[in-house]
């Protein structure tokens, strides 16, 4: 059966109000399920791609496709933000991505199922600033898949993680990719690309493309 | 007690216990938007536009919270234009603070408004809502309470993170455009209430403690709107008990709160 593409990318180039171009014709389509990992050095443009896939930045030109115009069909999970002082409950965090939509029956099973996924289930009644860095990437993946989505893109997840943490992320992950969602993620650490041979390698640094 | 009875008997000041019902339920909500969404420089421009307000309104004689109320909505818009040139809210909100100032000053030269009047405004007093002031003061509670709850999926995102409320197809833009909108208009009416430079005793304060010791968004929110209800209660309360300035009374309670919030808090985190 012929792959029906997820997200179509044509020719895309997108620069910095200083002129400066992040990323340069770029174009590159993926299909459904299909689970990607995007790669580059600082300032290669990775996470520009990815909010220019969720809209979030103006395009210079060419043009991004994606095969669902749904609300929340894509679901983004970005680099850990500073802490805030101020609280939001881990059960908040995952409310808000659930479609609006739902019953409240049909809310908490969404939620019991994402948390138990991506075992996060004990946390529901924390402040999310006051987890850990691998609990809270596992409670924005949890989000993630509140949202019913059919794409997730990750920025950078393993960043500030510690060996364990980074383990049971990658388990969460590899999960992750067995489902019918599109995966994209982020990443400018090499030793990540082993752990994810599977995946579709997709490198933004220029000499390698 | 008798001295309460009577004073009770007197219309203005019912109608100012009235008015710190309203307030101190509902502006310690538009504190949770000022303190999450970084709002305090435009809280500042927004002081600064009361007393343009009240100058404008001394000057051609103007009923003085309408004048205000609109005034501030405008100097948000012109804000807003400012930072969407690719300013930030700080250079905006000094740019409005200063062109605000120097108007007040040149209306006040031009049209003999005593400076003590203006200032004054920055004192408030409940004692002297009117009619007209308290129906405006509700107006103002009713919807920004209402935006609170309806759109608190909403709230929630933004304030988590905006790119991912973006990514919920939430137009995050519009929201911060009417959160900072409400926003200024309980500014410009607890000055009237409170005074400018006491306002963040019902506005800050109860917010602050408050999130110390929350683990939730929703938590913060109510915890916030008992505190500043009771605070702005047992504030007018004993102003009146012991004649003193109820702005005073309600700050030194407020600081009081606060101060117990954080030792609260402290003890909790010692013992974790």
């Amino acid at each position: 059966m012929q792959p029906q593409p997820a997200i179509e990318i044509k020719n895309l180039t997108v620069s910095y109000t200083d002129g400066k171009t992040i990323i340069n014709n770029l174009s590159l389509t993926i299909n459904k399920s299909e689970n990607i990992l995007i790669s580059g050095h600082n300032g290669s443009g990775k996470t520009t791609l990815l909010k220019a896939i969720l809209g979030l930045i103006p395009m210079n030109s060419g043009s991004i496709t994606i095969n669902n115009n749904r609300k929340g069909f894509i679901a983004y999970c970005g680099q850990e933000k500073e802490s805030s002082s101020f609280p939001i409950s881990v059960e908040e965090v995952l409310n808000l991505a659930v479609p609006g939509d739902k019953s409240k029956k049909e809310i908490e099973q969404i939620i019991k199922k994402a948390t138990e996924s991506t075992n996060c289930e004990t946390l529901i009644k924390r402040n999310f600033f006051s987890l850990s860095g691998g609990e809270k990437q596992r409670v924005s993946i949890a989000r993630c898949l509140c949202q019913e989505p059919g794409i997730i893109l990750l920025d950078e997840p393993f960043t500030f993680l510690d060996k364990d943490g980074r383990e049971e992320l990658k388990t969460i992950l590899k999960r992750l990719a067995d489902s019918e969602i599109t995966v994209l993620m982020v990443t400018h650490q090499n030793d990540d690309k082993d752990d994810f041979g599977t995946w579709r390698n997709i490198s933004l640094n220029d000499e390698e493309r | 007690m008798e001295r309460l009875i009577f004073l009770f008997s007197l219309k203005p000041i019912v109608f100012g216990f009235i008015g710190m019902i309203i307030s101190g339920l509902s502006f310690p909500l538009a504190g949770v938007i000022i303190l999450r969404n970084d709002l305090i420089p435009l809280r500042y421009m927004l002081m600064h536009g009361v007393i343009l307000g009240g100058t404008l309104s001394i000057a051609f004689s103007l009923p003085m919270v309408p004048v205000v109320a609109l005034l501030n909505v405008i100097l948000v818009f012109v804000m807003m234009a400012i930072k969407g040139k690719g300013k930030t809210l700080s250079v905006a909100s000094t740019s409005m603070m200063v062109l605000t100032m120097g108007l007040a000053s040149l209306v006040s030269h031009l049209f003999d408004v005593p400076s003590k009047d203006t200032l004054e405004l920055l004192w408030g007093s409940p004692f002297a809502l009117t009619k007209t002031d308290l129906f405006m003061l509700t107006a103002i509670a009713a919807t920004l309470t209402i935006y609170c709850i309806c759109s608190f999926r909403s709230m929630s995102a933004i304030f988590f993170d905006q790119d991912v409320a973006s990514s919920l197809g939430i137009n995050v833009r519009l929201h911060s455009t009417i959160m900072v909108l409400v926003t200024a208009l309980v500014i410009a009416l607890s000055m009237k209430v409170m005074g400018a430079l006491l306002m963040d005793a019902l506005v800050i304060l109860p917010v602050l403690g408050v999130s110390r010791n929350s683990s939730s968004l929703k938590g913060v929110f109510i915890k916030s709107a008992i505190t500043g209800l009771v605070l702005s209660v047992l504030g007018y309360l004993l102003a009146l008990l012991y004649n003193l300035p109820v702005s005073g009374s309600l700050s030194i309670l407020a600081v009081a709160f606060y101060v117990l919030a954080t030792i609260i808090n402290k003890i909790k985190r010692s013992k974790k």
